[in-house]
């Protein structure tokens, strides 16, 4: 793992604006700072303008465990294409799938609600995502119990979920369902381009970032030895810094 | 006789192979002299400008090339700072490739000039095989 801005990472940057490619993003850690809770978070007024500027001149898109609604009230500039609910939302090839996640949640959260408030503090709830579900433990006043009461939970939920850990909070998504990373390469197939570029910040990215596809360009927010991207930026603020360098890249190469 | 017909359609075929070899050699020459590129240079920048990042051995299968065929061609390119090596960010040990703003303005440049220079290359392969037919190549060769 090096980190992007070294001559490596800047010339494999630069490599991608002479094809076509697609450049996506996280939007929790990588586009907008970590928030104490899911509503909270916001993407900045200027992240947004890089965003948008990226957009003008090549293929956009961001990739979220989110619901695409919920995305779209805290883009402040929506871009081409938004792929929620780690997949399931966004592609046309998942609208069958999506109705049988629904009710599949929908199921989950009768079984989840059982004797919650027992087991757990106000700091723990849980986020319905419609196709997929989020447990939050941030804000627990013990973190540890919550995450092993909340692991007893799921055990016990029938179907049994596929669940993705990300930073203090469990995701749990209909098994089969699919992940960040077959989203990506679906988009990148369907869009026709021949390259992707992608930033992520948490275990939920892992699954682009273990794509064994070399047109995939990683980068991970935050330096992690088992992470299995290329690249990493040490801080989400340096995220701007990696959109202006790409609008930059594309703007000299496109002689302007 | 039949055996004498087969020995003539061999030598045929062999002039017209030497006559294909000799109209690539031209037109690569005046490739590389009038736009900078080889034939062979520009299929593999083609390729690597899909393929950023990618590893030797990846590009060597892509364009069909044995990896150490490929070496050479890209110690080549990169003296001519049209494509760069750097360390793989996953393994040290492994090197991987990309175009250089430098490779991706030749391979524009290539891509703007090689349609007439490819027109001018069958022109010359009409006119050869005018002046001088096919037969009398094996000829030459074998009184060599």
């Amino acid at each position: 793992m090096k980190h992007l801005f070294t001559s490596t990472g800047l010339r494999v940057m630069e490599s991608l604006t002479f094809t076509q490619t697609l450049y996506a993003f996280d939007f929790d850690g990588t586009l907008s700072p970590i928030a104490e809770t899911p509503d909270a978070a916001r993407i900045s007024t200027k992240t947004n303008d890089l965003v948008q500027a990226l957009s003008a001149h090549a293929p956009v898109a961001v990739v979220s465990g989110r619901s695409i609604a919920d995305l779209k009230k805290r883009l402040l500039y929506s871009p081409q294409h938004l792929i929620g609910n780690h997949g399931l939302e966004g592609l046309s090839s998942k609208i069958e799938s999506t109705t049988q996640a629904q009710s599949v949640c929908e199921a989950w959260k009768k079984q989840l609600g059982k004797g919650w408030n027992q087991k757990f503090d106000s700091g723990v709830f849980i986020e319905d995502k419609s196709f997929s579900l989020a447990l939050h433990y941030r804000r627990s006043r013990n973190k540890k119990a919550a995450k092993l009461g909340l692991f007893e939970k799921i055990e016990k939920l029938d179907p049994p979920p596929r669940v993705i850990l990300g930073k203090s909070v469990m995701n749990l998504l209909p098994a089969g369902a699919p992940h960040k990373g077959v989203a990506l390469l679906e988009l990148m197939m369907s869009l026709n381009l021949k390259c992707a570029f992608y930033v992520g910040d948490d275990d939920t990215d892992e699954d682009v970032f273990a794509l064994p596809d070399p047109r995939i360009i990683t980068v991970r927010v935050g330096k992690k030895k088992t992470s299995h991207a290329q690249y990493f930026v040490n801080r989400q603020n340096e995220v701007n810094q990696i959109l202006k360098q790409i609008v930059k890249m594309i703007q000299k190469c496109q002689g302007k | 006789m039949s055996m004498e017909k087969d020995e003539n359609n061999f030598q045929e075929a062999v002039g017209r192979l030497v006559l294909m070899s000799l109209t690539i050699h031209n037109l690569n020459k005046v490739a590389e002299s009038k736009l900078g590129l080889s034939l062979v240079q520009y299929h593999l920048l083609r390729i690597l400008r899909d393929m950023p990042g990618s590893s030797p051995q990846r590009l060597a299968f892509a364009v069909g090339m044995h990896p150490s065929t490929l070496t050479q061609s890209m110690k080549r390119l990169v003296r001519k700072d049209l494509i760069f090596v750097e360390e793989d960010p996953k393994d040290s040990r492994k090197k991987i490739l990309g175009l250089t703003t430098r490779g991706s303005t030749a391979l524009q440049r290539f891509e703007g000039g090689i349609n007439s220079l490819l027109k001018q290359g069958v022109e010359q392969k009409q006119i050869l095989s005018r002046l001088e037919p096919i037969w009398s190549l094996p000829k030459i060769l074998t009184e060599l």
